[in-house]
């Protein structure tokens, strides 16, 4: 199966067709049900600790860490990572594209 | 070499702007109508260059946006220029500091009325300050070649854009009304095609024509905000205007081999002032012309030398006193120094430049 | 399954992209610029454009743009960016042209090289970050800040009687006959950001077909100049510049 690498929406292939989606449920559920197992990598350095993935997180995976950054900024870290299903709400939303999401699909 | 068939036909200086503008491979025209310029856009919009040559030409929705649009086209390595007269002149001011300061060869051609302010659309040569201190923010020059003549109107544009490129600065052509609305016969320059995409690419790898690969992008921009960097900046500007002070300097003298007195003049004041030099010399006055034709780089070397030789110089132009300053610091009070000029779109007359010159000697 | 096993190469699903470079943007925390950012680069690289892209950065928040987003740029004076990409794009008809403006520069300073960059049908495509203040000077108000919404320059709230009434420059430009694409969008969500995603590269692909002109408004938030957190932000601007700016194709004639 062929994947874009960086192309951080292109990753509907992935799955059964979304229909479009206003709410990130919907995005949720398909993951869950389709057994996605994620992982997120944080550039601490690049991170304003802005929090706007924490809120788009729909798995709570993410929280602001208790650090600073050489930048004086507190940034975010996993700190619930078995829940997440790789939707990559954080990475999309994030504005300084701090967040690398990776995803697998749990084998049977 | 077959000898190219000259043609020569009769035309205004600012029709011989737009025809030398499509004969030496020019991309783009930006402007915007006002009296006394507005044939150049109007001459060029009748010829379709669009058509034959590919060049653009755009009549913009202000003087401003006129800048601005060869700032682009410019700033990405192609020869744009612009035209306007002295209020719109006044008006770019802020996108000619900018050129200076991002290193855009713009062209722009300046056919001067009486001001200030709205003025007048008669002639007048009142934006000499303009072009030579600068209208606009900082420290930086524009190259500013003075044509006296339709063949020089003709002649000055691919001049223009050589030196424009040759040193990534603006340069302008400082006319007035009187040039740019009189009729003479003019030698029009040969066609010189535009140049390739692939040859702009080649020739101007600061341009931001798009990044390839195996090169940093590029960035066209004034905007520095380390002071170090800025002054680093700076200092390489003015490095730059002392080469061009050294090397781009462009003068003509007449009759100066056994002249007592001088006369310096511009542009269309110079064209009067050759018709004074006949007449005080048949009253016996031995005056010679001289007369600047860049003015930056000014002639300052050529004048503090001829200060050595004569009793005495007038500089005539049509303003307040305006070159009449830069001669003065020449001269370093060698010699006399007078000014006359008259205001308000008035053009002298030969006499009253002679009448004038008696007063000096 | 452990964490080694999905943190491969071969799973990534979303990162950076590669136009971005490795420069900390200096947008204040949870800025749309940044998103937005996101999104030029993402479709310039998909339409294999990045060494044919020459983007236009305005004077306001974004005019270091071209310190983030690997292509050629063009730094304009206050407003004048369409007339720069103008300029460009004539000269240079097969290469991306884009403006990337902000309230001030677009809908102030810029009204008039707007209004007639995009009358005149160049194909260019404007990108319009509308957050309703001034963010880098310090927050005055902005041609687009709403009535009552308080700025530096409005500490009372905005008023009619005073300051005039904001305006929709994306209705304007609907009007024009030079325009083929006009519309509004928002980075504030995934679902959003979808949709913005798809709207920028079809006002790119229109540009590149030679259809006219673009505009795409961001509708955005400035948690800075607004003094919200942000994702207060983010609530405030659903709140209250949804309803007055709305989402949504203005005109779009591409198809024509």
């Amino acid at each position: 199966m062929k994947e874009n690498f960086g192309f951080s929406l292109h990753f509907a292939h992935l799955l059964v067709p979304l229909q479009p989606i206003s709410e990130d449920y919907h995005v949720l559920n398909k993951y869950i049900m389709a057994k996605m197992r994620g992982a997120i990598v944080v550039d601490t350095e690049r991170c304003k600790g802005c929090q706007l993935c924490i809120i788009a997180c729909p798995q709570k995976v993410i929280a602001l860490a208790n650090k600073v950054n050489l930048h004086g900024y507190p940034y975010v870290e996993a700190v619930n990572e078995e829940a997440c299903v790789g939707c990559a709400s954080c990475g999309i939303v994030c504005p300084d594209g701090c967040i690398t999401v990776y995803r697998k699909k749990v084998e049977e | 070499m077959a000898e190219e068939k000259k043609e020569v036909v009769l035309m205004k200086g600012n029709e011989a702007i737009a025809h030398a503008a499509i004969r030496c491979g020019c991309d783009g025209y930006f402007g915007y109508p006002i009296t006394p310029q507005s044939e150049v856009i109007e001459t060029l919009a009748e010829l379709k260059p669009w058509e034959t040559t590919g060049m653009q030409v755009v009549q913009a929705e202000s003087e401003l946006a006129s800048i601005y649009m060869v700032y682009g086209a410019a700033g990405a390595g192609k020869r744009a220029m612009t035209s306007s007269s002295s209020p719109g002149i006044a008006l770019m001011q802020e996108g000619i500091t900018y050129m200076a300061g991002a290193e855009v060869p713009g062209v722009f051609v300046n056919v001067q009325r009486g001001g200030p302010g709205l003025g007048t659309i008669q002639p007048s040569q009142g934006d000499y300050n303009q072009a030579t201190r600068g209208g606009g923010n900082g420290d930086y020059k524009v190259i500013v070649l003075a044509p006296n003549s339709v063949q020089e109107m003709a002649d000055f544009v691919d001049l223009a854009f050589e030196l424009a490129f040759k040193y990534r600065n603006p340069a302008m052509i400082l006319s007035d009304g009187v040039i740019g609305q009189m009729m003479e016969k003019v030698v029009l320059p040969p066609f010189k095609p535009r140049r390739t995409d692939e040859e702009v690419i080649k020739e101007c790898p600061w341009a931001s024509t798009g990044k390839p690969k195996n090169r940093e992008r590029v960035v066209i921009t004034s905007l520095e905000l380390k002071p170090e960097a800025m002054e680093k900046r700076n200092i390489a500007l003015q490095e730059k205007y002392a080469k061009i002070q050294e090397n781009e300097v462009r003068y003509e003298e007449k009759q100066m081999e056994d002249a007592e007195y001088a006369i310096v003049a511009f542009g269309s004041a110079a064209r009067i002032a050759e018709k004074s030099v006949e007449l005080a010399r048949e009253q016996g006055i031995k005056v010679g012309l001289f007369r600047p034709i860049t003015l930056f780089p000014f002639p300052t070397k050529q004048i503090a030398e001829l200060s050595k030789k004569v009793k005495g110089i007038l500089v005539a132009e049509i303003n307040a006193g305006q070159m009449v300053q830069d001669v003065r610091l020449a001269v370093n009070g060698a010699v006399p120094v007078e000014q006359f000029g008259r205001l308000g779109g008035i053009v002298p007359d030969p006499e009253e430049i002679v009448n004038a010159l008696k007063k000096v000697m | 399954m452990d964490r080694n096993q999905i943190v491969q190469p071969e799973n990534i699903v979303c990162k950076k992209p590669t136009l971005m470079n490795d420069n900390n943007m200096h947008y204040c925390p949870g800025c749309s610029h940044g998103v937005v950012h996101k999104l030029v680069a993402e479709v310039i690289e998909e339409m294999g454009m990045a060494d044919k892209a020459v983007g236009v950065s305005p004077v306001g928040c974004a005019v270091f743009a071209y310190n983030y987003i690997d292509i050629d740029w063009q730094e304009a004076a206050h407003g004048r960016a369409p007339a720069l990409a103008t300029g460009i794009k004539r000269c240079w008809p097969d290469r991306l042209v884009f403006t990337y403006q902000g309230d001030g520069d677009l809908a102030c300073i810029g009204t008039c090289e707007t209004i007639h960059a995009l009358n005149r049908g160049e194909n260019i495509v404007i990108i319009f970050v509308n957050n309703a203040i001034y963010g880098m000077t310090g927050g005055q108000m902005a041609p687009t800040t709403l009535i009552g919404q308080k700025t530096s320059t409005c500490p009372y709230g905005r008023d009619p009687e005073i300051h005039g009434y904001p305006l929709k420059m994306a209705d304007i430009a609907a009007q024009l006959e030079g325009t083929c694409y006009v519309t509004r969008q928002s980075v504030e969500s995934v679902a959003s950001i979808n949709k913005a995603k798809k709207a920028l590269r079809k006002a790119f692909e229109a540009s590149m077909a030679g259809k006219g002109s673009s505009l795409v408004e961001f509708v955005s938030t400035c948690n800075s100049g607004w003094k919200l957190t942000p994702a207060k932000a983010n609530e405030w601007m659903k709140e209250n510049m949804f309803p007055f700016y709305p989402k949504g194709d203005l005109k779009d004639t591409t198809d024509k």
